[in-house]
């Protein structure tokens, strides 16, 4: 039988309030999937792939290879910067944005 | 009779004759021209000489004088705009071969100030394309070619005010006006042998001139001496209503008071590892400059900067901003154009900068900030070698397999972190090394601090000439 659109959701909502070793219904947790490689490698080839899907048509081999290892440079310049600042959740960006527009044009053009 | 070495003499000694009449601004300006059409093209340093309007300018500066009306010390001085600098009805190129046909039809504020302030505008003058924004790695990086330093024209002027560096050195204008987002008033002041400042960022508005980093883009003159570029900041300087980051002005009509008598010395830094990874001639010129600058100041050794990444949070920003600020060349793919291979691809990688990073980099700026000014509010000035290294050879990449051992100390990241900062420095020349090729000198201040960074600078060239030295162009 097709469940409700509302029984489905009060399900999702009950179940992080239910230790899953008490749910009779706990499905089994499915074998460990093999981790996937998320390090700087990793992501500059997906950065990598974002680029050759939308830029492509400007980029042949060569220059995609170019691209591949800036982007790499790029996302380990990245970690050196987060695991140097030591930033903590209240540390706030520098900023300027006013709530109230300036009175003149106050724009670069 | 005077002649074209006029050029060469200090803003307020070239405005002298002029209001002795023993020289007219038309004459000056014919001068200054006739050098950017001959000598220029043979340093890349010049992308469009503007006669016509030179001449108008240097004619009205010439009439107002024997008025009696005098627009102060840069009133009939010739000089050259960073080619980023918008100029009503001339070609404003921002180096790039894709907008070369790109006119505006207003004048950048820094340009109208210095109309306002008598100034002669002779040339729009060379620079690295899209001010190297997208990650240039040879000195051939625009579509001028590359610029050379009037010392050794087989080396490289620096960037990216390549032509605001090498027009000064070689007199063809008393001043110019560059930009810097992270180092491209220095790096052209160290390669060509002259004096750059970099203002405060906020000092001076930004309204008519290329965006590269918003929060890093700062204005400032080029000229021989610092007391020459403390008369252009005079009138550079100031609150912008067209550039909402301007407030505080500068004020700088009469040379600073010489601080070199016991109890009124300067207090200066020398950064650890100042020296790290450089090259031996720059090493011993900075010894020398530093056995000089003792006269003056008391000078601290072994002063250590804020321990932050600032490469990379400056790489993060350049790419984050810069990537948006050219994102239309990018995706349309006018970026082919460009000259140097690495500016062809490198707005692509910009353009995936993760937000997330962006944000770290600017949330480290407020404790940078903090800490450095706390640093430099122990002394007049910290220093340090403009550059580690003699300007370059034409021709060659810039990523050189040179690269130190990991575990060896690193010269310190101090034109970033003042970069980062928004901090005031002045480069200057402190003698040469081989191939008779500048070495330079930095001073980093706290914010606004521009008059005393100048009294240092100016006390140091006082004691030397390495600022009056001219290359045989």
């Amino acid at each position: 039988m097709k469940k409700g659109r509302r029984a489905f959701l009060e399900s999702l909502a009950a179940a992080p309030l239910v230790p899953a070793a008490l749910d009779s219904q706990a499905v089994p947790a499915p074998p460990p999937a093999a981790v996937p490689d998320s390090g700087p490698d990793a992501v500059a080839e997906a950065l990598a792939e974002a680029v050759k899907r939308q830029f492509g048509a400007y980029l042949d081999a060569d220059e995609l290879q170019a691209v591949r290892k800036k982007l790499l440079r790029n996302v380990e310049r990245a970690e050196r910067l987060r695991k140097a600042a030591r930033l903590g959740n209240a540390d706030e960006p520098v900023g300027r944005f006013e709530a109230v527009p300036p009175a003149t044009t106050g724009g670069r053009r | 009779m005077i002649g074209e070495e006029v050029l060469f003499q200090p803003i307020r000694e070239i405005g002298a004759h002029l209001r002795a009449k023993r020289l007219s601004a038309v004459d000056l300006a014919e001068m200054s021209l006739r050098r950017l059409e001959t000598i220029g093209p043979r340093l890349g340093a010049v992308v469009t000489v503007t006669r016509e309007r030179a001449l108008a300018q240097a004619h009205r500066a010439n009439q107002e004088l024997l008025a009696g009306k005098d627009r102060g010390p840069l009133h009939g001085i010739p000089y050259g705009a960073k080619d980023l600098l918008a100029t009503r009805g001339l070609p404003t190129t921002w180096g790039a071969e894709p907008l070369r046909q790109q006119v505006f039809d207003f004048d950048a504020t820094v340009v109208q100030r210095l109309e306002d302030a008598g100034a002669v505008l002779v040339a729009k003058l060379a620079m690295v394309e899209l001010a190297g924004g997208l990650g240039y790695n040879n000195p051939d990086a625009s579509f001028t070619g590359p610029g050379r330093t009037p010392w050794n024209l087989d080396h490289w002027s620096g960037g990216s005010s390549s032509g605001s560096g090498a027009a000064v050195a070689a007199g063809l204008v008393p001043f110019a006006i560059g930009s810097e987002t992270s180092g491209s008033i220095l790096s052209p002041a160290a390669c060509c042998g002259v004096t750059g400042l970099r203002p405060t960022y906020g000092l001076v508005s930004r309204h008519g001139a290329m965006a590269l980093a918003w929060t890093l883009d700062k204005l400032g003159p080029l000229a021989r001496s610092a007391d020459d570029c403390a008369l252009v900041l005079s009138a550079i300087a100031g609150r912008d209503p067209e550039d909402p980051t301007t407030g505080a002005g500068f004020f700088h009509r009469d040379r600073p008071t010489k601080r070199g008598r016991p109890g009124q010395r300067f207090r200066v830094g020398v950064l650890r590892h100042a020296t790290a990874d450089t090259d031996p001639d720059v090493e011993a010129r900075f010894r020398e400059a530093l056995s000089t600058l003792r006269d003056v100041a008391d000078l601290e050794d072994d002063v250590a900067l804020p321990d932050f990444p600032y490469r990379e949070a400056v790489g993060v920003i350049i790419d984050a901003e810069g990537g948006a600020a050219f994102r239309d060349l990018i995706e349309s793919g006018r970026v082919k154009q460009l000259r140097d291979p690495a500016d062809r691809v490198g707005g692509y990688a910009m353009l995936m900068t993760r937000a997330a990073d962006y944000v770290d980099a600017m949330r480290v700026r407020v404790a940078v900030r903090r800490d450095l000014d706390a640093l430099l509010s122990r002394y007049d000035a910290v220093v340090a070698p403009a550059r580690n290294r003699l300007a370059p050879p034409i021709g060659r990449d810039f990523d050189g397999p040179a690269t130190p051992a990991p575990e060896a100390p690193r010269p310190p990241a101090v034109t970033q972190a003042g970069n980062l900062a928004g901090l005031p420095a002045i480069a200057m020349p402190i003698g040469f090394g081989r191939d008779r090729l500048p070495a330079s000198i930095q001073l980093l201040g706290r914010a606004h601090s521009e008059e005393t960074l100048v009294a240092v600078a100016d006390a140091y060239q006082e004691m030397t000439n390495w600022h009056r030295q001219r290359p045989a162009v």
